[in-house]
């Protein structure tokens, strides 16, 4: 006796339940995927605070917050930026190790040592040069040029002198080109050029990276 | 220097009419009504290429087409020689043409008249207007018309029979608003406007507004120009004149009674229009008070006895009363040993001093202590009594407190020539174990430069400077610079280094900055606004420059 054919009503009902279960894995994989990857990669969120090696001097009480902090992000979707201070006493920029969370955009990657460098150092001996009221107000990367948009205080750092000035900008553009060192940065103060008529640097060009500001 | 061109419209409605206003980039020197070819040339829509093997930059506007050559006064219009009142020149990396006689070349109202001798056109040239003390309606008074002016430049001698055919600047009704610029002075704002040729002009002034108009000229607006609002000026306004001719400018003042006044200087044609401070904010005390108050005292030892002299120090001002937390400057004694040049040849040789900053920008401010720009003036103007009584020559990009565009410093130092240029600074920082001096001359490390550009780019003006300038000179020179201030004030060196900084950057001859001292320090900071100090550190800088000529041999 011939097994009975499952009528096609009964068909049609496995069919869509199938495709009901297909349907509820791609939301909950896309959800995922959002929530994970995509997320994190454009909000320009400050989950990151985090120094790594702490250099001699820091105190204890810094220690704890990095040991605390490196808890928050996994080892394996933490990365290690390195952001240009100043150094307390001298006319030179030293780096200082932060662990963000990771991203592969190069111009998240950009955004976040932005923002990092405006946070200002952990190191008790460093200093920050660039004022904390500069707001970033645009980030492009075009053609091996990151041109970066600042807040008009940006254009205040020029009543500084010669060396902070020169130290402010160049902490900004040796830790954008710690990217790729061959980039140049080119500066936008409130959305237009700078002019070349004052001040002790020439933001109107496209700036490269100085290696002899950076303490051995 | 980078080309600005601007070509934007704005409509504006007065009296129910739609004036356009139009800017174009004018980058001219004030001084010979040149202006920017190529500038000049987007602006007005002129196909223009440069050709830099052959030095020549062709320019076409429909049939018509100019050919230019760099420092021959000899134009070639439609393959026909006609002669310009100056030759093109290169500045700054720009070519630089006569600017009336580059407008005339495309409006075909060339008037070919003959050749007139340099000096008979000179001879005609009034050397200064008489201004009109008060506003003077036109219809009663003309305002002053000068004779039609020539360019400063000397034209080339050619025989009689070579002659081409002369552009002529006679027809004034055609020229063109070179530069608008403005400084700020303790009681008056003035605001300079420089034409390429004459014209005539009106004033009125009526509730608080004074309203300029000129006539005779086209309505171009420099976009290089300097907005003089603030405490003598509301704002100002300029507008096309009727019919798209002349310009209009509405000066609104904070104050109605006192008129402002124009004074007319040709060659080049330059109005200068003086805006009186208003009553009750003339100032009664400024801070320069705190650097000098009386006639400075100064030890100055040369080899042999010790002589006390009486110096010229900085205009004494009354009262104090503006800056109630002023700190008051330390007694400092510092006796700085005149140095001695070894060949008596060297002297006469020119220093170009820039006490840096100046007028709007203050520089760095330490609240209780002068600003930046006051101390770099005190310590230039007696850097410059020691260097001329050793027996240089100095001179002084700015001599008061007035905004001085790097430009425009550049094109000083580079126009007077010399032998050194220093500029002086003072600095601050937010780290407040920062103190000493520095010294610093140019290097290109840090500036992204395209060494494949060519012709009037910036980047190849850039290079070729770089190939040009002696940085091994300026080196020298600050290092000497250093030494001398470590040695004679006892201060903490904090180096001599190689930057790219903007001050130093297109100076043609050995150039420095100093950092005299960092105001932002406890002790550095208080001993800057002492004068005596300031004296100490003028003639340590002015022992450096001996010891550089001391250290240059003549071979």
């Amino acid at each position: 006796m011939a097994a009975k054919k499952p009528s096609r009503h009964n068909q049609e009902k496995i069919l869509f339940i199938l495709m009901g279960f297909i349907i509820l894995g791609l939301i909950v994989s896309g959800y995922f995927l959002f929530v994970r990857k995509i997320l994190p990669e454009i909000s320009s969120g400050k989950e990151t605070t985090t120094a790594q090696a702490a250099p001699e001097g820091a105190s204890a009480a810094i220690n704890d917050d990095l040991a605390a902090a490196n808890e928050l992000i996994p080892q394996e979707e933490a990365q290690d930026l390195r952001i240009y201070f100043g150094v307390k006493g001298k006319d030179l920029l030293t780096s200082e190790l932060r662990r963000v969370r990771k991203k592969t955009m190069l111009i998240a990657q950009a955004r976040q040592i932005i923002e990092t460098l405006l946070e200002g150092p952990v190191t008790g001996t460093m200093y920050q040069l660039l004022p904390r009221e500069i707001k970033l107000r645009g980030l492009y990367f075009d053609s091996g040029t990151f041109i970066v948009d600042l807040s008009r205080e940006f254009a205040d750092l020029r009543v500084f002198g010669p060396t902070e000035q020169i130290l402010a900008v160049y902490s900004l553009v040796n830790s954008l080109t710690e990217l790729d060192p061959k980039a140049r940065v080119k500066f936008l103060v409130n959305g237009s050029e700078p002019a070349a008529e004052d001040g002790h640097v020439d933001l109107s060009l496209p700036l490269t990276r100085i290696e002899k500001l950076i303490q051995n | 220097m980078s080309f600005n061109t601007i070509r934007s419209a704005q409509k504006l409605s007065l009296a129910g009419m739609l004036l356009f206003f139009f800017g174009m980039t004018i980058i001219a020197t004030a001084q010979d009504g040149y202006i920017s070819a190529r500038s000049f040339a987007e602006s007005q829509g002129i196909a223009h290429l440069w050709f830099p093997v052959q030095k020549m930059l062709v320019m076409r506007k429909g049939l018509k087409s100019v050919k230019l050559r760099l420092n021959d006064p000899i134009a070639l219009v439609d393959d026909k020689e006609v002669a310009l009142p100056a030759a093109p020149r290169m500045q700054d990396g720009q070519i630089m043409v006569p600017a009336a006689a580059l407008q005339r070349l495309f409006q075909g109202t060339t008037n070919v008249v003959p050749v007139i001798p340099p000096n008979s056109m000179q001879s005609t040239t009034p050397e200064r207007q008489s201004p009109p003390a008060i506003m003077v309606p036109i219809a009663q008074t003309p305002a002053p018309v000068p004779t039609p002016v020539p360019f400063a430049q000397p034209m080339q001698p050619q025989t009689q029979q070579e002659k081409p055919p002369v552009i002529s600047v006679e027809d004034s009704s055609e020229a063109v608003l070179l530069a608008l610029r403005h400084s700020s002075r303790e009681d008056h704002t003035r605001v300079v406007l420089e034409f390429s040729a004459p014209v005539t002009y009106r004033t009125e002034f009526k509730d608080g507004t004074y309203r300029l108009t000129i006539v005779g000229c086209r309505n171009l607006i420099p976009t290089k120009r300097t907005n003089p609002g603030g405490r003598d000026v509301n704002r100002l306004e300029i507008n096309s004149g009727a019919d798209r001719k002349g310009l209009i400018l509405n000066f609104v003042l904070p104050q109605k009674e006192k008129a402002p006044t124009i004074e007319t200087v040709a060659t080049p044609f330059r109005m200068i229009v003086s805006i009186p401070c208003p009553p009750n904010l003339l100032p009664v005390a400024t801070a320069t008070a705190l650097i000098a108050t009386a006639p400075a005292q100064l030890t100055a030892a040369s080899s042999s006895p010790v002589v006390t002299k009486t110096v010229p120090a900085v205009p004494a001002v009354p009262a104090v009363a503006a800056a109630p937390k002023a700190e008051s400057a330390p007694e400092i004694n510092i006796e700085v040993v005149s140095a001695k040049l070894n060949d008596e040849s060297f002297a006469g040789r020119t220093v170009v001093i820039d006490p840096g900053h100046g007028g709007s920008d203050n520089g760095f401010v330490f609240s209780g202590r002068p600003e930046e720009k006051q101390v770099n003036l005190a310590v230039a103007r007696h850097l410059k009594s020691r260097l001329e009584e050793i027996g240089f020559k100095a001179v002084m990009t700015r001599t008061s407190d007035v905004d001085l565009p790097q430009s425009q410093r550049v094109s000083f130092a580079n126009r007077h020539g010399g032998d050194l240029y220093i500029s002086l600074h003072t600095s601050g920082s937010a780290d407040p174990l920062k103190a000493g001096v520095a010294c610093y001359y140019f290097a290109p490390e840090g500036y992204f430069v395209n060494k494949d550009a060519q012709g009037a780019q910036h980047d190849a003006a850039f290079s070729e400077w770089l190939r040009s300038t002696r940085f091994d000179l300026a080196m020298f020179v600050a290092k000497k610079v250093n030494e001398r201030l470590v040695q004679h004030l006892r201060v903490d060196s904090r180096g001599v280094k190689a930057l790219p900084l903007l001050p130093l950057k297109f100076i043609m001859n050995p150039a420095v900055m100093v950092e005299v001292g960092m105001l932002s320090d406890k002790t550095e900071g208080k001993n800057l606004i002492s004068d005596k100090y300031q004296q100490a550190v003028a003639q340590s800088i002015a022992n450096a420059v001996v010891d550089f000529f001391n250290g240059i041999v003549i071979k």
